[in-house]
């Protein structure tokens, strides 16, 4: 992705083009990972409707797929429910970056846009918004993102309920995901504090990865974010 | 209880966490000690998604086949030479499927 916007993309419709580029690499990654939801949905007892709702009432698939588990072994309400908000807390640091990013316009809007905030979603806006300001211009991007990755998201799980486990394991799907993500983070890590925070993060997660309901991604993502700010007291953004 | 209202608890919850700080609205000053931090959310979290797929399986650290590991270098490297994120999988997964077969799983 190139830092700066062109002429021809700095129109509504440019934008919609350029999010349209930059989400299709990162909507791929997404399919397997969707399909697969989709299938331990239907190995876990759901209906076709019932996997094609859960998702659209989520948006969010580490989530899912913990609290599908737990649905399927028998978990109730506060188990299930209470495991996916906390590993969904990350998205309480992505929603500073949506204030942000959305300052100018209106608290109702921001709480509409706030709807689909996700990893990839505030991953690409975060990229791009560094050199693109106007408001509009932001907004049809965001929404643009949004609409693929929703689209993608509930499509590829439904296909996933609907094909089960006829899957193959051999096609290395399971891999896409961390390629698109491995792929996002060499274009993130631009300086020094950025690579300590990844590092750090790495290192904590695999010490933490046997803490219950998911905690072990949120208290890493925290960990590096405040490792590399003491190596730095101000790093620059 | 249905699965839909289970859910639609765990929905709800996790939209009050997307709009959590737009909640907080103006008693959160936007400062530049803020923005440093969320330039390092990104890193941060990307970094957990790649190991957490890499070596964690179900609670537990495993080890990567060396096929995985190629692949993610790889698409390391392409990206970080050509800022185009397709080549991750247009060049991981092959050399995945290519380590595969040659036994490096």
């Amino acid at each position: 992705m190139s830092a700066a916007t062109d002429a021809s993309e700095r129109s509504d419709a440019g934008a919609a083009r350029l999010a349209s580029r930059d989400v299709a690499p990162v909507a791929a990654g997404l399919v397997p990972f969707a399909v697969a939801i989709g299938a331990a949905s239907a190995a876990n007892g759901l209906s076709f409707v019932e996997a094609v709702l859960t998702p659209a009432m989520l948006l969010a698939g580490s989530a899912q797929l913990a609290a599908v588990d737990l649905w399927g072994s028998g978990g109730g309400l506060v188990l299930v429910a209470g495991t996916a908000i906390v590993i969904n807390l990350r998205l309480a640091l992505y929603s500073a970056g949506l204030r942000r990013w959305f300052e100018a316009a209106p608290r109702w809007q921001q709480l509409l846009l706030a709807c689909t905030l996700i990893d990839q979603s505030f991953l690409l806006c975060e990229e791009r918004f560094a050199t693109a300001r106007d408001l509009r211009w932001r907004r049809t991007y965001y929404v643009t993102v949004s609409a693929w990755l929703v689209a993608v998201f509930l499509l590829s799980q439904a296909i996933g309920h609907v094909a089960g486990s006829g899957v193959p394991d051999g096609l290395g799907l399971h891999l896409a995901g961390p390629l698109v993500f491995a792929g996002m983070l060499a274009r993130t890590v631009r300086r020094g504090h950025h690579l300590v925070a990844a590092v750090v993060a790495g290192a904590v997660l695999v010490a933490t990865a046997g803490l219950p309901g998911g905690l072990a991604l949120p208290v890493a993502a925290i960990a590096g974010v405040v490792a590399a700010s003491a190596r730095s007291p101000e790093p620059r953004p | 209880m249905s699965a839909l209202v289970v859910f639609a608890v765990a929905g709800i919850g996790t939209y009050l966490l997307r709009a959590s700080m737009v909640l907080v609205g103006d008693r959160l000053a936007s400062t530049d000690w803020l923005e440093a931090r969320l330039a390092l959310v990104g890193p941060a979290v990307l970094a957990c998604l790649v190991t957490a797929g890499l070596v964690v399986s179900d609670g537990s650290v495993r080890l990567p086949g060396l096929a995985e590991v190629t692949a993610v270098v790889a698409a390391i490297v392409i990206v970080r030479r050509t800022g185009n994120l397709g080549h991750a999988l247009f060049v991981g997964l092959p050399l995945y499927w290519a380590a595969a077969a040659i036994g490096l799983a």
